[in-house]
């Protein structure tokens, strides 16, 4: 669906966006990761035909968006960072006015604006100036007016900063419904956001492309070394001694516990193979008893760390 | 463009700022309708509109003063640029919004005349093509004033350059009056213009070594033909500043003459403008 090639983009002498390939295939979610300033910004207004790029290209269902951007701007909706919107219309002009730039039907109009407005739930706020709702609400405005004309792809700059809790999981639960008429593409700086709605993940950081892949893939890549957390009823000194002679490796942790008279113990092993049952029994052997014991593997956000720290190595 | 000129439109009599525009123009067209044919009872309306030119000194900034930047600052622009609307139809959608707000008190202007003509008998012709001549002048005073807001994101920002600009075309002929006398203030002249010109270069271009050349250039020609050709220098600075002055130019209606090339020179400057605006909109994508 949309296809990027070797997109450069350059301010002066500073590099935003270099040298990054991809490709955007149909009915998935895809999440463009990266801390603030990574270039995913920059990225998404060149994809959307707001920004020029410097080199590279960019093909929405084969069409070139500089070089043809009315047929490739058919297919896009794009929600920019701040929802642009114009505080002193309302929201039922506002959309009336983007499905007129979107060249909607003008008998088909009204129509549509109603039911875009049903879907984004604001239908009871839709004669409201946008200046006098919240910022929950605006933002459904703003991503209201990226689904108008009901494009295949939307496209959706950080669509929850700066919402209440609340707010972005009606977001987001609305963002997985969109997804099963189109193809979505998001992007945020927020891990849990990206691991919870997204299929796919694009990993953006100073300008550079460090992963593309599936969460699964990008979890089990970099999940080899495992970490096994134990409570465990004994002193540090005995469980240090005890772990020293272990046939579990030399990595571990121990800390102080909030448990009484037990410590938090926290085990790595470099195999990828669960060892919770002889860990169990060896401490039992000793004579310490374990009282909580959970395996956990890598977050995304250990994951995303270590992805880009190595592409700085 | 019907859309974005009908949302800009709405937009202006949304706020206050449409109907302080309006309200202000209808205050001093009243003024000096009543001190001129009423009180000092002068059968020419003409005089009216030369003699209230320069309120539009004011009333330009307030009206085009967010017309372009506003759109930057709300971030609007990504909405129109994501819809392949071409910068041209932004441009021109805006441009003509302006014009009906200005045509407003323009429209309400024209039954003065005709109420007046009940009292006394009033030289018609010379009165409308004046009234026409003191919206031209609005009119290519409101693209220079687009072009302004089209630089910047903050309305203040737009409002003190289009000021700055236009009063330049205000005192452009009392220059013309002090700077040609002599070879040398001509010279002094064209090095201010030469400077401002290399200032926008460096501010498009980024790059002080282009700009720099081009100011030396330009310098070297205008030196240059200080010492060759003194006479030119004087003839050719008071022409720049004749055709820079906008607000005189509307004089020609006054005095009864409908003057084509006068029309031309504002559609001209009107033209001229808005290309620049486009230019400027296309360069923040490009840029």
């Amino acid at each position: 669906m949309i296809e990027v090639r070797n997109l450069v983009k350059r301010y002066d002498d500073y590099l935003a966006v270099d040298d990054i390939s991809f490709d955007i295939e149909e009915g998935k979610i895809y999440g463009f990761l990266g801390p603030n300033g990574a270039g995913k910004s920059t990225t998404l207004n060149m994809m959307t035909g707001c920004l020029s790029s410097t080199e590279g290209t960019i093909k929405i269902m084969g069409h070139d968006i500089y070089e043809e951007p009315k047929e490739a701007k058919k297919y896009i909706g794009y929600l920019p960072e701040l929802p642009p919107i114009y505080p002193d219309m309302t929201a039922r002009e506002y959309l009336k006015f983007v499905a007129q730039l979107k060249h909607i039907p003008k008998k088909e109009i009204d129509g549509h604006v109603e039911e875009v407005m049903k879907k984004a739930r604001i239908d009871h706020v839709a004669d409201r100036q946008m200046k006098q709702l919240s910022k929950g609400y605006r933002q459904r405005c703003g991503i209201a007016q990226a689904i108008v004309g009901y494009p295949k792809i939307i496209i959706l700059d950080e669509p929850t900063v700066g919402l209440d809790p609340l707010q972005m999981v009606e977001i987001r639960e609305w963002i997985k419904e969109l997804a099963q008429e189109h193809t979505i593409i998001l992007s945020s700086h927020i891990l849990t956001e990206i691991s919870a709605i997204c299929d796919r993940v694009i990993i953006i950081n100073k300008g550079k492309l460090y992963a593309d892949d599936t969460i699964e893939n990008l979890d089990h890549m970099l999940s080899k070394t495992n970490r096994l957390s134990l409570t465990v009823v004994a002193r540090e000194a005995n469980v240090r001694s005890l772990l020293k002679d272990s046939p579990f490796g030399s990595s571990f942790e121990i800390n102080p516990s909030e448990e009484k008279n037990a410590v938090d113990v926290s085990i790595d092993f470099e195999k990828e193979e669960d060892l919770r049952a002889e860990v169990f029994m060896y401490f039992a052997k000793a004579g310490y008893p374990i009282i909580k014991m959970n395996y956990d593997k890598k977050s995304l956000e250990e994951i995303f760390s270590s992805i880009t720290q190595q592409g700085e190595k | 463009m019907a859309a974005i000129y009908k949302r800009e439109l709405q937009s202006y009599f949304m706020g206050i700022i449409g109907y302080v525009f309006v309200a202000f123009l209808l205050v001093i067209f009243g003024i000096y309708t009543a001190t001129i044919c009423l009180t000092s009872k002068y059968a020419n309306f003409e005089y009216v509109p030369y003699a209230m030119k320069y309120v539009f000194l004011i009333t330009t900034p307030i009206l085009s003063m967010r017309v372009l930047s506003e759109e930057r600052k709300l971030n609007t622009d990504k909405l129109l640029f994501s819809t392949a609307v071409e910068s041209y139809k932004i441009v021109f959608g805006k441009y003509l919004a302006m014009l009906t707000v200005m045509a407003i008190p323009f429209i309400v202007t024209c039954a003065y005349p005709v109420i007046l003509s009940k009292y006394g008998k009033v030289p018609m012709l010379t009165a409308y093509s004046s009234i026409f001549g003191l919206f031209l002048m609005g009119a290519a005073l409101l693209a220079i004033g687009m072009f302004s807001s089209s630089l910047t994101d903050s309305q203040i920002v737009a409002a003190a350059i289009c000021f700055g600009m236009i009063l330049a075309a205000y005192l452009a002929n009392d220059i013309t009056g002090l700077v040609s006398k002599t070879v040398f203030s001509a010279l002094i002249g064209y090095t201010v213009i030469v400077l401002i010109i290399g200032g926008i270069t460096r501010y498009v271009s980024k790059s002080w070594s282009f700009a720099g050349s081009i100011v030396l250039l330009f310098e070297i020609l205008v030196v240059g033909i200080y010492f060759i050709k003194p006479s030119l220098e004087v003839s050719s600075f008071s022409g720049l500043l004749g055709t820079i002055a906008v607000f005189d130019k509307m004089d020609t209606f006054k005095n009864g003459v409908f003057d084509i090339s006068t029309v031309i020179y504002y559609l001209s400057v009107i033209g001229v403008f808005s290309f620049f605006s486009i230019q400027s909109l296309e360069k923040r994508r490009w840029g």
